[in-house]
């Protein structure tokens, strides 16, 4: 800091010298006054504590820092070119570099609305893919097995592999994509892969519903009752809205399959008493199940 | 709709004559600006133009403040005054002299920030906005009148 404080005096010129002397000026003195930066911070109000109070303490009785505030003030040298031209880049340059950033900030908008896109085409792929097999299914299929010669109402009908959007969507892609997959063979009508390919998958996940659902009912059409039964009351517990429904309705034809008349008539209850759209198909059920004799639905 | 080119054209000048007056330094009041307009950019969302210029001069005066405010400019200032201790203090300029008639602003800030703070001519010239020549020739002026003085004094 000394060295830098004799370096001020370096470049006085003779004249100089001769006047500073007359002044009684020592060269390479330290100045008594403060810097002006910080004379005009105090009198900007911008100092606090022991500066602003040593520097309002030295402005007070000293009448050149006073001079030189109002002078500099004064003065008023407009803005530079150059000035301009640095101040201009510095913000405009941060400027454009913001704008290429909300570019790239909107690209990354556009993911998730091309992952929703792709979704909802996967969606719309399993629909369609859906109605052809069961169109498929009704021109090649064997007949819908009967549970009780003469009862339309106990119908084992194949229900349509159906995914909903929501289920792709609420962060369970892995989940959603291997049971995609695992219901290829469900699709084409190979219960016995099909359940190969769903026991694991419902193990894995025993809280999601669908995996569970399709094995029970793939499990029926192998008739493997007893295993079709536990997996569709799984399925039961864990389902919502109308895959609920529609697991209990499963669930009460395997358990007529498997001699569980009492068992069956009990999910029947549960459907005929709630609305949706197996309660019709469940009241009219009990009333059969009630008229006739409980034996004949065992196989 | 913000036409950012048009607002800065016509505030620049007056932030900065405002960051300034504050700092006393022209690098500084250059950096300020800078930032002035930049949180402006930031915020541009927010603010009404119909608050320009007063808010650019309240992000200069925060700026400011939040700067001085930080320990390091009094512990330089103690610093730089204790390693200066061991010189002698000079004198402050005679502000009689200062005051003379024939002396414009500009000659007295040249002079005051010559022989009272010790800058350069380089220095003073960045601090004030003139040029390095523009400097010489009002200290030169200032020299002319100040030597009359002390002459005249001498003499009477």
């Amino acid at each position: 800091m000394a060295k830098e404080t004799d370096l001020r005096w370096s470049d006085l010129e003779p004249e100089e010298e001769t006047l500073l002397k007359e002044l009684g000026v020592p060269i390479g003195g330290r100045p008594v006054c403060p810097p002006l930066d910080l004379l005009q911070a105090f009198h900007s109000g911008a100092l606090s504590g022991a500066l602003r109070r040593h520097i309002g303490g030295h402005v007070e009785h000293c009448r050149v820092c006073q001079i030189l505030s109002r002078d500099f003030a004064a003065m008023d040298v407009p803005l530079t070119k150059e000035e301009d031209a640095r101040i201009r880049a510095r913000v405009f340059k941060a400027h454009s570099g913001r704008q290429q950033l909300r570019r790239w900030q909107f690209l990354w908008l556009l993911i998730p609305a091309v992952a929703a896109a792709v979704l909802a085409v996967i969606a719309i792929w399993m629909h369609v893919g859906r109605q052809n097999h069961a169109r498929q299914l009704a021109s090649s299929a064997p007949p819908p097995q009967s549970l009780a010669a003469g009862s339309p109402v106990f119908t084992l009908e194949k229900p349509p592999v159906a995914l909903s959007v929501p289920l792709l969507m609420r962060g369970r892609q892995a989940y959603a994509a291997a049971l995609s997959s695992a219901l290829e063979p469900y699709e084409a009508g190979d219960y016995s892969s099909a359940v190969k390919r769903l026991d694991p998958l419902a193990r894995k996940y025993p809280q999601r519903a669908e995996a569970l659902f399709y094995l029970g009912v793939s499990e029926i059409f192998e008739a493997n009752y007893g295993a079709a039964a536990e997996s569709l009351k799984r399925a039961s517990a864990v389902a919502r809205g109308s895959l609920a429904s529609e697991c209990r309705w499963y669930l009460a034809l395997a358990e007529l399959h498997a001699g569980q008349p009492a068992n069956a008539a009990a999910t029947l209850e549960i459907l005929c008493e709630a609305a949706g759209v197996y309660q019709k198909r469940a009241c009219a059920g009990l009333k059969e199940l009630s008229s006739k004799n409980k034996a004949s639905f065992s196989r | 709709m913000w036409d950012f080119d048009n607002i800065y054209r016509a505030h620049v000048d007056s932030v900065f004559r405002y960051a300034l007056s504050l700092v006393g330094s022209r690098s500084l009041a250059e950096d300020l600006t800078s930032e002035a307009f930049l949180a402006l950019l930031r915020h541009r969302d927010k603010i009404d133009e119909a608050r320009l210029p007063a808010w650019l001069f309240t992000v200069v005066k925060n700026r400011v403040v939040d700067h001085h405010r930080r320990r390091t400019t009094e512990q330089q200032y103690a610093d730089r005054s204790k390693s200066d201790q061991d010189k002698p203090a000079f004198p402050a300029f005679d502000a009689g002299l200062l005051e003379h008639k024939s002396l414009k602003p500009v000659h007295r800030v040249c002079l005051t920030l010559r022989y009272v703070h010790g800058m350069t001519r380089l220095e003073i010239a960045e601090t004030t906005g003139l040029s390095e020549t523009q400097v010489k020739g009002h200290l030169q002026y200032a020299l002319e009148i100040l030597r009359k003085v002390l002459v005249k004094d001498s003499s009477g």
